[in-house]
């Protein structure tokens, strides 16, 4: 059975190319355009990667990410946060939330996919 | 789906993040200025940028990077949000909107771009951190000693790394198996040896089994370079303590490693030798000499130092989390209910319903034919959804006037500075929808009526002092509906328009008799004229005379029309009157001489029959309570002529007697229609024209009747200037006839 990515990001571009990189390497991919989103699409199924990026409307990735790990179900699952160099600060928010995988934008999609298959 | 696809989701995306900076900018140019706004508009040009990288954009990623830096500095209070900065950040948006426009190559091809690029980097630099800088210059050492690196991989192949992993022990807790860091070590080259330490496991009684207790000392043979290797650990680089050490390393190295960990050092230093990376000779060398230097205290007292930092700085971060929290539930918004749809696979759901439109009433027409009730009333709510689909699919392409009057404001701000003048737009009625296809083609005329106000109706600052004005010129733009049309009124309180100078310009253009006697109403629509300006000078902004006859020429494509209104040193409005929507109107169907045509229903006052009025003197025109009211025949108009054997059954009704008359209007101006037969209300989807009969004046578009048959639809509007001038025409017997 192929294994399931979310990838939650305001940028339909970002999401795309990441969709498309991981659809080819043969990952089921569920897409969010936010925090919120993110959080109602997990829907008790079961994935085995999130990526997600940190600065997004409505709910960041940050606050998500602390959501995410207050659920037992999802509290193990691996996490890929995608930031920019200039967000450190970001990163130790994250660090205290519970993500701990980072990405820095801009990744190439190959780089991704290695990071990918190297946490499912 | 390829990658040019996703690259058009990109631009789409970073031209609606262009407009949402702008918007930003806007309301920061007002004085406005709060954190969302600052998180609004950092979030796009981070946006831009991260989008951009992905595809390769390298010149929109390193001028966005310095905007960017420049609003996280801004967002995070460094740097204050002042007149200047906001100028710049106009141009710098105005940049990135060029750069997004062009590819990579394109950009390196063309200087002015790029001066332009040089230009507006150097106007960021007082706000930009030295921190950017420095990020830049770090970078660029990094990738320099990679290369040097490599340099040194190429002559040593398959050389011996050393690493010393001490992972976090919440790797398991955040779902990274520390075996899989080794997997993949091991696709990278062959791991000669590996010690696993267990020093750090407790006693059965604390032992957590999601602690990881493990610590790893691995040699490495790979000619992989530092920085693949170093990416394997990229994901836990951050709390883990890990060394890389390179075949080149020294004894002092791997002796200063030792000393880091935990271990005991001569266990340490066996293990080292276990692997094969540090020689039992060299090591007892290195401790010789190690013993002969002692620089503890120090050190100590600085990583104690760092360790209270650190601490410190989870605090704040956790302090902003929450904050960020309670916003973010404040402005839970409904973004996530839109979807977005392809403009021309919503024209072609609406041409299909038009297409519905005209079918159902075919079958309405058979129906009635059959006499059979049952039918009738089946047909008469297919009829009554038929209706109801066609507004549900119309309000689709509805969409509020907002955007386009919000694209002004950046208009009006530069136009104001260009002139030396200071003025407010006001905006109302912003949630007002019109179908998005007038949308689209407003956008000229208002720019054109909007300048105008700027440049010659609102004063200058001197001026406004001088006649007691507030100095702040108001602009206006509203929208809202009247009476089945939406009304786009655009206001100043300027000086008004100059009548004595319109009266001698119109007079010095030949356009009207030096003693003519016009209406206000009459004088203002001569500025409508092709070629009529009255501005002296001519500047870059308005002032050509090729503006406001364009606009007339625009609002009536649009099946609207333009009101002007203007009080001398008070004001001027421009009303600008639309219709709905354009694809579907209510009609009235009228024939006349065989041929169908269509009158707006919006347009009609009154139906009477023309053989109950004299004409007066023989002219075009009757006394209809008291009002002159000219009118035009169908069939002297278009010439027509009974063309085949039924309809000249049909019309044996000698053409003068027995007329209908529909009275239109449009604007304030009044006309007749003569027709011969008035067939009732239809409702009909409008076919526009081809180009070929683009200089057919009176007939707006075409549309298909219930019976197959051809209708074309009047414009009022030209037909009633048909009216009045033809009028004037018998009334002098001057020889100066309409266009």
């Amino acid at each position: 059975m192929s294994k399931t990515i979310l990838i939650v990001d305001d940028s339909a571009s970002i999401r795309q190319v990441v969709s498309m990189t991981l659809k080819s390497a043969g990952y089921e991919v569920l897409e969010a355009v936010d925090g919120k989103d993110g959080l109602s699409k997990l829907d008790g199924k079961k994935i085995h990667l999130i990526i997600s990026d940190v600065n997004m409307p409505n709910m960041g990735g940050i606050d998500m990410v602390k959501a995410i790990k207050q659920m037992p179900a999802y509290k193990f699952t691996p996490i890929i946060m995608l930031t920019t160099e200039a967000s450190d600060d970001m990163k130790k928010q994250g660090k205290a939330v519970g993500a701990k995988a980072w990405m820095v934008k801009p990744f190439k999609p190959e780089q991704m996919l290695q990071a990918v298959t190297m946490l499912t | 789906m390829s990658l040019d696809d996703v690259l058009q989701t990109f631009y789409v995306e970073a031209q609606e993040h262009l407009e949402s900076m702008e918007n930003v900018l806007l309301k920061m140019d007002e004085g406005e200025c709060d954190n969302d706004m600052l998180n609004d508009i950092f979030r796009s040009a981070h946006t831009i940028k991260g989008s951009a990288g992905i595809f390769g954009l390298d010149h929109i990623v390193s001028f966005t990077h310095v905007v960017e830096n420049v609003l996280d500095r801004a967002r995070d209070n460094e740097i204050k949000i002042e007149k200047n900065l906001i100028d710049v950040m106009f141009k710098c948006r105005d940049h990135m909107q060029n750069l997004v426009a062009v590819t990579l190559d394109e950009f390196n091809g063309q200087a002015e771009l790029q001066k332009n690029d040089g230009d507006l980097l150097a106007a960021l630099a007082p706000w930009a951190s030295a921190d950017s800088k420095q990020t830049q210059a770090k970078t660029s050492t990094v990738t320099a000693s990679q290369n040097d690196n490599k340099l040194t991989d190429e002559g040593d192949n398959n050389k011996l790394w050393h690493i010393s992993l001490r992972l976090s022990t919440d790797c398991l807790r955040n779902g990274m198996d520390p075996l899989s860091f080794i997997k993949f070590l091991s696709s990278l080259g062959k791991i000669k040896h590996i010690e696993t330490i267990i020093d750090a496991f407790p006693d059965s009684a604390h032992f957590d089994a999601e602690t990881l207790y493990l610590a790893y000392e691995i040699a490495l043979q790979s000619d992989a370079s530092l920085e693949e290797i170093e990416n394997t650990f990229m994901f836990v680089q951050d709390d883990s303590d890990i060394t890389i050490l390179s075949a080149s390393a020294k004894v002092d190295d791997y002796l200063a490693l030792i000393d880091k960990r935990p271990e005991d050092n001569q266990r340490l230093a066996d293990i080292l030798v276990n692997c094969g990376s540090l020689t039992r000779d060299a090591l007892e060398q290195g401790l010789i000499s190690q013993n002969k230097k002692n620089s503890t205290p120090d050190k100590q007292a600085a990583t104690d130092k760092l360790a209270g930092q650190a601490v410190e700085q989870d605090k704040t971060s956790e302090s902003t989390v929450s904050i960020d929290l309670t916003k973010q539930n404040k402005n839970k918004s409904s973004e996530g209910k839109q979807i977005r749809i392809d403009s021309n696979r919503l024209d072609h759901l609406i041409n299909l319903i038009g297409e519905l439109v005209i079918n159902q009433q075919r079958i309405e027409l058979l129906s009635k034919d059959t006499k059979n009730p049952a039918l009738t009333e089946a047909v008469d709510d297919f009829d009554n959804f038929t209706n109801q689909i066609r507004d549900a699919a119309l309000s689709l392409r509805m969409v509020p006037i907002g955007a386009t009057f919000q694209r002004f404001k950046r208009l009006v701000r530069d136009t104001a500075q260009a002139l030396g003048k200071d003025v407010e737009l006001i905006i109302e009625g912003a949630d007002t929808e019109l179908d998005r296809l007038m949308v689209e083609k407003l956008g000229d005329p208002l720019t054109h009526i909007v300048r105008n106000a700027m440049d010659h109706g609102l004063e200058s600052i001197e001026a406004r002092q001088a006649a007691g004005k507030n100095i702040k010129g108001q602009l206006k733009l509203a929208a809202y509906h009247e009476g089945g049309h939406i009304i786009i009124a655009i206001s100043d309180d300027g000086n008004g328009i100059d009548k004595v100078r319109v009266r001698e310009k119109a007079i010095e253009k030949g356009l009207i008799n030096p003693d003519a006697q016009l209406s206000d109403n009459e004088l203002f629509h001569l500025i409508f004229h092709p070629g009529f300006s009255t501005a002296t000078e001519v500047t870059n902004l308005s002032g050509r005379g090729v503006g406001m006859d364009v606009v007339k020429r625009n609002v009536e494509a649009l099946q609207g029309s333009i009101d002007i209104s203007s009080q001398t040193g008070v004001g001027s409005e421009f009303k600008i009157r639309l219709p709905l929507t354009l694809a579907i109107i209510d009609g009235f169907h009228v024939e006349a001489s065989g041929t169908h045509f269509i009158i707006p229903q919006a347009t009609i006052i009154e139906c009477i029959n023309l053989a109950n009025h004299q004409d007066i003197k023989g002219r075009h025109c009757i006394n209809l309570r008291g009002d002159m009211i000219p009118y035009l025949k169908m069939s002297e108009i278009f010439k027509l002529t009974p063309s085949h054997p039924q309809t000249l059954a049909n019309n044996k009704i000698p053409s003068s007697v027995k007329r209908e008359l529909v009275i239109v209007k449009f604007g304030n101006d009044v006309a007749g229609i003569a027709v011969d037969r008035l067939n009732g209300e239809i409702q009909t989807v409008v076919k526009p024209l081809g180009p070929i009969f683009k200089a057919l004046k009176g007939i707006g578009g075409s549309s298909l009747l219930g019976n197959g048959e051809i209708a074309f639809i009047l414009d009022i509007p030209q037909l009633i200037e048909l009216a009045i001038a033809n009028e004037i025409v018998n009334k002098t017997g001057k020889s100066k006839n309409s266009e």
